[in-house]
C-alpha cells in the first residue's frame, strides 16, 4: 500500500524537488556573485601586501595573524580624518537642505493650486533628463566666479533645489496618498498652511523621507564627479576623492616595475571602512525605504 | 472643475484651491531660485559656449565659431568611439539590467522564502561608492591575482593576455557588466515597488480561472507594470548614457580611448586633460543632452503607442 502511494506520487514529487533545488542553487549562486567582491575586499583588508600580490588561489579567510594595523596605517597615510569630516559636513548639509526644500516643493505641487502649476511640475520632471555632467563647464565657471571652488558649497547648495527632481517627484506622490480630510480637520482647528505642512504633512511622510534621505546620503557620500571637479585642494577632499589616489591600476605598476610600492592592502581596508557605515545605515533604514517607495506608487 | 494631473493622480476637487498663491510662491520660490541659478542658467551657458572656441577661464579669447565645433565632431573618431560605447551601454543595460531586474522582481514577488534576504543582497552593490567598486574590480579582473583568471586557470583556460580591462574590444563589455552588477538592484527595486502597487484581486481571480503562473505573469502582471517599466527603462538609459565615475575609475577611458564614453570624453576635453577645449567639450555636452531627451521621448512615445495597441 505504502509503496503504491510512493510510486504514484514519486514522478511529481521528484520534479517538484528538482525544481525547488534548482531554484535554490541558482539563487545562491547569484547571491554569491553579488556579494563575493565585497567579501574579498573584507578579507583582503586583513592580509599583508605580499599575500595579496602573490595569491594564486581564492582565499576568503585571511591567514593568521590578521593585519588589523592595516586599518590604522591606511587611515593615517593620507588625512582621512579630515576627509571624513568634510564628507560628513557635505552629506548632512545636503540631506537636510534637500529634504527641506524637496518636501516644501512637493507639498506645493501636491496640495496647492496656483497658476502654472502643471507647467512648473513638467519643467521639474524635464530636468531629470539634464544630468549635471552636461552643464559641467558653465557650472564650473559659475562656481569659479562665485569664489566657491575648494569650498563645500558647490556640493551642498545645488542640492537645495529640492535635491533633484527625483526626490520632489517621490515626495509629491507620497503626499498625494495622504487624505485631504486631514488638512481640512487641521484647518478647521485653526492651522495655517505652514502649520498643515509642519503638523499634518511632515509627520505623515516618514517613509518617503527615509527613502529620499537614503538616496541623498548615497549621492553625497559616494559622489566622485563633484569633488573631482570642484575640490583641488586636498584639505577639502571627501572620502571618495581621497580614495581616488589608489586609482592607478596594477597593470600600470607592473609595467613600470613598481608593483611593490602599490599599497593594495591599504586600499582594501579603506574601502571596507568607507562602506561599512553606508551598509549599516542602509540595513537600518531599509524597511522604511521599501515602504516609502512602494506607497508612493511610482506611477509615471 | 477637475484638471488632469501629469501623473494620473486624482486631484481632490475644489478644496485644494483654498490656499492662496502667495503661499505657494513662498514654498516653491526658494527651490526655483536655486533651479534657475544652478541648472537653467548653466544650461543656457551650455548652449552659448557650445558655439564658441573658448579654451579657458578668460573670456577675452572667446570667439563665436558657428557650427565649427559640430563639423569638428563629425571628423573626430574619438567622439564617434565614445558615442558608440555609450550606445552600447544603453542597449546592454536596457536588455540585461531591466530584463534581469524584471525577472528577479517577478520571482521575488511570487513569494519564495528568503525573498526579503535576496532583495537586500541584490541592492547592496548599489550602496557602495563607485570609486571603491572601480578600484576593487581592477584587482578582481587582474590577469595574475584576479579571481576570474584564477578560476579560469583552475579549469585550464587562459584569460585575455592583457587582462579583461586592457583588451580593447572587450573592455567596454566588462565595464558594462560591472555597471549592471551594481545598478540592477536599484532597477529591481523600482519594479518591485510597481508590482506591489498592482491589486492582488486581479491575480487571485485569474488564478481561480485557471491561469498558469506563466500566463499570470505575461498576461496580467507585465501589462499592468507597463508604466513603471517605462519609467525604469528611461532612468536606466539616462544613467547608462551619463556614466562617468565607474569608467573613470575602472579604465580611465583607456587603453587608447577604447573604453571612452561620452562623459569621460567631455571630462577629458574640458576639465581633466592637459589642453582644455571648453567650447568643443560643451558642444559635445549639448549633443549628449539632445540625445538623452530624444531617447526619453522616444521611449515614452513607444510606450504610449504600445498601450494604444493593447487597448484596441
Amino acid at each position: 500500500m505504502a509503496t503504491e502511494i510512493r510510486q504514484a506520487s514519486s514522478p511529481w514529487m521528484y520534479r517538484r524537488t528538482l525544481r525547488l533545488l534548482l531554484n535554490y542553487v541558482v539563487a545562491i549562486a547569484i547571491g554569491i556573485v553579488m556579494i563575493f567582491p565585497l567579501l574579498w575586499m573584507f578579507s583582503g583588508a586583513l592580509k599583508t601586501k605580499e599575500m595579496l600580490l602573490e595569491e594564486t588561489v581564492i582565499n576568503l579567510i585571511p591567514p593568521l595573524p590578521w593585519q588589523w594595523h592595516n586599518f590604522i596605517d591606511a587611515w593615517t597615510a593620507l588625512a582621512f580624518t579630515r576627509f571624513l569630516f568634510n564628507t560628513l559636513v557635505i552629506t548632512v548639509a545636503s540631506i537636510f537642505g534637500g529634504l527641506l526644500s524637496a518636501s516644501m516643493v512637493a507639498f506645493g505641487f501636491a496640495r496647492l493650486r496656483f497658476v502654472g502649476r502643471n507647467f512648473l511640475f513638467f519643467i521639474v520632471l524635464g530636468t531629470m533628463m539634464v544630468p549635471m555632467q552636461v552643464t559641467a563647464i558653465p557650472t564650473f565657471l559659475l562656481f569659479h566666479r562665485l569664489g566657491w571652488l575648494n569650498t563645500y558649497l558647490p556640493l551642498i547648495v545645488p542640492m537645495w533645489m529640492g535635491g533633484g527632481a527625483f526626490y520632489i517627484f517621490l515626495l509629491r506622490q507620497y503626499i498625494m496618498t495622504i487624505p485631504t480630510e486631514l488638512d481640512d480637520a487641521a484647518k478647521i482647528d485653526g492651522c495655517s498652511p505652514i502649520g498643515i505642512y509642519r503638523h499634518v504633512i511632515m509627520p505623515n511622510i516618514g517613509p518617503a523621507l527615509a527613502a529620499a534621505s537614503i538616496f541623498l546620503f548615497l549621492h553625497s557620500w559616494n559622489d566622485l564627479w563633484g569633488p573631482l571637479i570642484y575640490l583641488t585642494d586636498d584639505n577639502t577632499w571627501t572620502l571618495a576623492r581621497g580614495m581616488l589616489t589608489f586609482k592607478r591600476t596594477l597593470a600600470e605598476f607592473r609595467h613600470g616595475g613598481g608593483l611593490r610600492q602599490y599599497q593594495i592592502h591599504w586600499f582594501l581596508s579603506l574601502g571596507t571602512m568607507t562602506m561599512l557605515p553606508v551598509l549599516f545605515i542602509y540595513l537600518v533604514l531599509q524597511r522604511h525605504f521599501v515602504s516609502g517607495v512602494v506607497t508612493s506608487g511610482l506611477k509615471g | 472643475m477637475r484638471r488632469p494631473t501629469l501623473t494620473g493622480g486624482s486631484e481632490k476637487g475644489p478644496q485644494t484651491g483654498r490656499y492662496d498663491g502667495r503661499f505657494a510662491l513662498f514654498l516653491i520660490a526658494p527651490a526655483f531660485f536655486f533651479y534657475t541659478v544652478f541648472l537653467i542658467l548653466p544650461l543656457f551657458g551650455t548652449v552659448v559656449i557650445g558655439f564658441t572656441d573658448w579654451t579657458g577661464i578668460s573670456f577675452s579669447t572667446l570667439r563665436f565659431t558657428g557650427l565649427e565645433n559640430f563639423i569638428q565632431m563629425a571628423g573626430d573618431e574619438f567622439f564617434w568611439g565614445a558615442f558608440r560605447n555609450s550606445f552600447l551601454f544603453v542597449a546592454c543595460c536596457l536588455l540585461f539590467q531591466v530584463g534581469v531586474a524584471l525577472l528577479f522582481a517577478v520571482i521575488l514577488e511570487s513569494g519564495p522564502r528568503y525573498a526579503r534576504l535576496f532583495r537586500s543582497i541584490f541592492f547592496v552593490p548599489f550602496v557602495i561608492s563607485l570609486v571603491v567598486i572601480g578600484i576593487l574590480f581592477n584587482f578582481l579582473l587582474d590577469p595574475t591575482i584576479g579571481i576570474v583568471d584564477i578560476l579560469l586557470r583552475a579549469v585550464g583556460l587562459d584569460g585575455p593576455k592583457f587582462g579583461w580591462l586592457g583588451t580593447t574590444t572587450l573592455n567596454v563589455f566588462v565595464v558594462i557588466a560591472v555597471h549592471i552588477w551594481r545598478n540592477f538592484g536599484f532597477t529591481m527595486f523600482l519594479l518591485i515597488a510597481g508590482l506591489q502597487a498592482i491589486p492582488r484581486e486581479l491575480q487571485e481571480s485569474a488564478r481561480l480561472d485557471g491561469a498558469t503562473a506563466w500566463q499570470l505573469t505575461t498576461r496580467i502582471t507585465i501589462p499592468l507594470l507597463r508604466e513603471v517599466l517605462v519609467v525604469a527603462s528611461v532612468i536606466t538609459s539616462i544613467d547608462a548614457m551619463r556614466v562617468f565615475d565607474l569608467v573613470y575609475t575602472l579604465t580611465g577611458g583607456g587603453p587608447f580611448h577604447s573604453s571612452e564614453t561620452v562623459v569621460t570624453y567631455i571630462y577629458q576635453l574640458g576639465l581633466g586633460g592637459a589642453r582644455t577645449q571648453h567650447g568643443y567639450a560643451t558642444a559635445i555636452a549639448l549633443v549628449l543632452v539632445l540625445v538623452i531627451i530624444g531617447m526619453s521621448v522616444l521611449q515614452f512615445t513607444l510606450a504610449r503607442a504600445g498601450r494604444g495597441a493593447v487597448s484596441n
